[in-house]
């Protein structure tokens, strides 16, 4: 697609008005919202301190890319900026630009105007964050920006301190894959916050791929995907600690996570299917940190979603699954809760099946990510009841082996995924 | 032609500041003199300037350029005599140009007689003239103002054993203006001036001229009455001639300078902090700087009005910004360190630009149309670099550049014997930078800085006019119309590197028309819609806004 012709349909003239106020740019904050009305002021403080105080110098501009709130997102981001600034020294002009995507609360078109302003603006380093983070602080904008400002990195992933549990689809799913498959240990690879460099946001702006469907379920993964495979030089930097996410929605977001990372797969073939000598990745700050506060996971619901999706998506898995993987899987159903466990060995097969079932879209791609969500809930189960008291680096020594698995079974999976049938 | 005799003319001045050693020799001894400025006086005409201010020409031993002063009423015989003076005064008033001197108040050179007197025993009746004391624990709270080279503001006397105070170099003592006979003896000097046909006094130094234990010893309720009291008699005897101070302080503690009421202490001041501002502005793409300091600048009584410059005889001090302001105007004009002088930085206005042409425009231009009465360091109409390796300030002290040939034209001298050595540097050395050759060429920094002045003193908006600031979304441009009686004027300055697009709101001024004032090209009418200009990398824009 040519490029100007996308950014003419993405861009109201409002916003190219703002735009063109703005000129110019260092640094740019990006802050995605949603219906944020109560965290969003943290959020907005944070940046304004962080830019305010540690890029005095610097060009820099906010911009809030709204996707239609009704609950005063909006308002309460102009309030918090007023109140942002004060008592902090400036040299320059601090510059907001606001605008909204209508009523698209998927992240894409937010993203993409994000993108967008940078790559107008010539921005030399942006850091997205998300309203919803009630943990950003002033100290994360800084550290995912001054890895592409100061030290010429073009992607800069997150690092937090988890609880123990959280996080298990990263954890069990993204970062083992992505390792194996493109030989880089990037531990977040669907980041709610990131950084990346004016040449990144340019050469993703202009890319074919955003009328992809995959792209729209993870544009995150997308962009992180596209530095990996695209020979940008990447890093991963420690955040602090992530709060718990109290958000519902768990099916969708696994739906959306696995989606987009089977489409990323796909777009990037080529880079990953000539196999890959594992990467070094610069990390600045300890590489996880994992707490482990008590916290109450109805373990049981778990298995029980599991065992009743694998017996009523037989079928489906059938068509998915090798028969003695689909085997394995029924006759783990039917075991004890006490006594029912998914092997790290057994996972990693499940999940190249799928993704090679995913390639070569033997069923319905929405009816295939669909299926897979009781097995990952079998699997959490799985992970949470042998983990149950084993403290963090018991949990990453796992984490280490079911790397170790999904490289090993690599050879298995390019083969499923290069033949159909 | 003579000299316009309107009130309050200071206002509508454009001031030239010159020193008589570097402007031109008329005698071959390698130092300028009066003659010599009388010579080119043309010059200084046809530049348009209206006011001439002279450094200090007075006997001197000249360890502070001549601001160690030894005798107030004479002329320094390297510069000529007090005749040659006078012609000169006469010379210039007959082109229709004032003539404003230094009058350095607050200290003496130790080698004035006056200081001789008074050190030569604790009995002279001139001992009372300046600031002694047994030991040097007294006003602590002063703060040292070169800090380059002084470590205190006592000095110890061998001759009289006792400290003197000083709040500039040691061998500038501090006069005591709490003995009325000092006071008495500088109106004396004023007055030897001003019956000679000078139009006004630059007062340096005026914050220090009193000190009381306890206090920074700046800016002292006393001191404001000294200078009241100096300007009553100034009115009483000499009407119609001014006053300006040299105050480096934030814009609130100078404006105390003006007095009470119609204003009873000095008629203009300099705006020290707006200078560095807008050599940030320039360098931060962005107005907050200017609109900052012009905002927290308190108005002033009607009859005084602020004296602002890019550049002069000093460092560009940056004692009134902020430490991180400060940090950033080293990195950014001052990298190497040999560009640095006391809180400032010893540099001339081109090579502060880079000699960027558009840059130099556009300083000129906010010089010329901010409220203030704009002062033109000498050389910098035509670009003269500057000599970071001469000692002191002296790097921006150097011979006038009046042609490319022998001696840049300052002087028939051998170049060794020159004042101080010219700046011979393929860019802004004196073959490259001068008067004659710009003469020559319609399109040099000197024909521009011509018709630059010549378009300023064609509305006294701006010269008198009140400003309004408006407030485009693009903070990389700087706009504000001055507005004096029915004539309006809209400055907009592009402060960016780069071309910017700017929608101006100007539905106050709807229905009238905006005629560039350089060009008088007629630009579209204002309507109610933001008023849309592109403009180029550093261009600014002067329209006077017609109703017709």
């Amino acid at each position: 697609m040519e490029p100007g012709l996308s950014d003419e349909i993405l861009l109201s003239d409002d916003f190219i008005r703002q735009l063109v106020s703005v000129g110019e740019v260092d640094l740019l904050v990006g802050i995605r919202s949603h219906n944020d009305c109560r965290t969003v002021g943290n959020v907005v403080r944070a940046a304004e301190e962080s830019l305010l105080r540690k890029f005095r110098r610097q060009r820099t501009v906010l911009v809030n890319v709204d996707a239609g709130s009704r609950d005063g997102t909006p308002q309460a981001v102009r309030q918090a900026s007023l109140l942002g600034a004060n008592g902090i020294e400036s040299l320059r002009t601090l510059r907001w630009i606001t605008t909204s995507t209508g009523s698209s609360a998927d992240g894409v078109a937010a993203l993409r105007t994000i993108l967008a302003a940078a790559d107008l603006l010539h921005a030399k380093a942006c850091a997205v964050v998300s309203a919803s983070g009630e943990g950003v602080a002033p100290a994360w904008i800084e550290s995912l920006l001054n890895p592409v400002f100061a030290d010429n990195f073009d992607y800069v992933a997150p690092l937090y301190a988890r609880h123990r549990f959280d996080g298990l689809l990263t954890r069990n799913l993204l970062y083992p894959l992505g390792r194996a498959l493109f030989g880089n240990p990037m531990r977040e690879l669907r980041p709610t916050e990131f950084a990346f460099s004016g040449r990144l946001a340019s050469d993703c702006l202009n890319s074919g791929e955003w009328d992809q469907e995959g792209l729209q379920s993870g544009p995150e993964t997308w962009i992180a995907v596209t530095a990996i495979t695209n020979s940008y030089k990447c890093c991963q930097t420690f955040l602090g600690p992530k709060p718990r996410s109290t958000s519902g929605g768990v099916v969708d977001v696994i739906r959306r996570t696995v989606s987009g990372f089977f489409w990323c797969l796909e777009s990037t073939e080529p880079f990953w299917l000539k196999g890959r000598d594992p990467d070094r990745l610069a990390t600045n700050g300890p590489d996880h940190q994992l707490t482990s506060e008590p916290v109450r996971v109805d373990r049981k619901k778990m298995f029980q979603l599991y065992r009743t999706g694998v017996a009523e998506l037989s079928e489906i898995l059938h068509s998915i699954l090798d028969a003695d993987t689909h085997a394995e899987l029924v006759r783990l159903a039917a075991l004890d809760e006490n006594t029912f466990r998914f092997s790290n060995a057994l996972w990693v097969r499940t999940i190249y099946e799928f993704a090679a079932a995913y390639h070569h879209s033997v069923i319905h791609r929405d009816h295939l990510v669909q299926a897979f969500v009781p097995i990952y809930r079998g699997r959490v189960h799985s992970f949470l009841t042998v983990h149950r008291s084993d403290d963090a680096d018991t949990m990453e020594a796992d984490i280490e082996d079911l790397c170790q698995e999904f490289g090993r079974q690599r050879d298995f999976f390019i083969g499923r995924w290069s033949t159909k049938g | 032609m003579t000299v316009p005799t309107q009130s309050e003319w200071y206002k509508d001045s454009v001031i030239y500041q010159l020193h008589v050693r570097a402007f031109y020799d008329s005698n071959s001894d390698g130092i300028g003199d009066f003659r010599g400025m009388e010579q080119k006086l043309d010059y200084l005409q046809g530049l348009g300037v209206t006011a001439l201010w002279l450094l200090p020409f007075f006997p001197s031993p000249l360890r502070d350029d001549g601001y160690d002063i030894a005798d107030y009423c004479s002329v320094h015989k390297s510069y000529g005599t007090l005749d040659d003076m006078k012609a000169f005064l006469a010379a210039a008033h007959e082109r229709g140009m004032r003539v404003i001197i230094e009058l350095v108040l607050n200290h003496t050179s130790d080698q004035h007689p006056w200081f001789q007197e008074a050190r030569s025993s604790r009995d002279n009746p001139r001992r009372n003239w300046y600031v002694w004391s047994d030991t040097d624990e007294l006003y602590r709270d002063a703060r040292i103002i070169f800090v380059d080279t002084e470590l205190s503001n006592w000095a110890w006397d061998p001759v009289s054993k006792a400290y003197y105070w000083h709040r500039f170099f040691s061998h500038q003592p501090d006069l005591n203006y709490d003995n009325p006979d000092v006071r008495e003896a500088m109106w004396n000097v004023m007055k030897f001036w001003l019956e000679l046909g000078v139009d006004g006094f630059r007062l340096d130094a005026v914050p220090y001229l009193v000190e009381r234990d306890g206090t920074s010893c700046e800016n002292l309720p006393e001191t404001h009455e000294i200078v009241r009291e100096l300007r009553h008699r100034l009115d009483q005897s000499f009407p119609g001639k001014l006053l300006l101070a040299e105050a480096n302080q934030w814009p609130a503690d100078v404006s105390a300078y003006f007095g009470h009421g119609d204003g009873d202490e000095f008629h203009m001041a300099f705006h020290f902090p707006l200078m560095p501002r807008m050599f940030m502005a320039v360098k931060l793409e962005d107005r907050k700087p200017i609109i900052e300091i012009l905002q927290r600048t308190p108005e002033i009584p009607a009859s005084c009005q602020w004296c602002i410059f890019l550049r002069n005889h000093d460092e560009l001090t940056l004692e009134m910004v902020t430490d991180v302001e400060r940090d950033y105007m080293y990195d950014e004009y001052a990298r190497d360190k040999s560009m640095r002088i006391n809180v400032g930085i010893r540099r001339r206005l081109a090579p502060l630009m880079d000699n960027d042409r558009r840059r130099i425009e556009l300083l000129n231009g906010m010089l010329m149309s901010m409220p203030g009465t704009p002062v033109v360091y000498y050389g910098d109409e035509i670009g003269m670099g500057d000599n970071i390796y001469l000692g002191d300030r002296n790097g921006v002290r150097t011979p006038m550049q009046w042609d490319g040939h022998w001696n840049a034209g300052f002087s028939s001298t051998d170049p060794e014997q020159l004042c101080a050595p010219l700046v011979s540097n393929p860019v802004y050395g004196y073959q490259a930078v001068n008067v004659d050759s710009q003469k020559r060429s319609e399109h040099s920094l000197l024909s521009w800085m011509k018709r630059l002045i010549q378009v300023r003193k064609s509305s006294q908006a701006f010269s008198r006019g009140t400003i309004e600031f408006l407030d485009p979304p693009n903070h990389r441009v700087l706009a504000f119309v001055r507005e004096y009686g029915k004539e309006r004027v809209l400055a907009v300055n592009n402060l960016s590197s780069t071309c910017q697009a700017v929608e101006l709101n100007l539905k106050k001024y709807k229905g009238s028309i905006p005629i560039e004032m350089s060009g008088k090209t007629i630009f579209p009418r204002v309507t109610e819609l933001p008023y849309l200009l592109t403009m180029g990398p550093y261009q600014f824009y002067w329209f006077r806004l017609r109703r017709i």
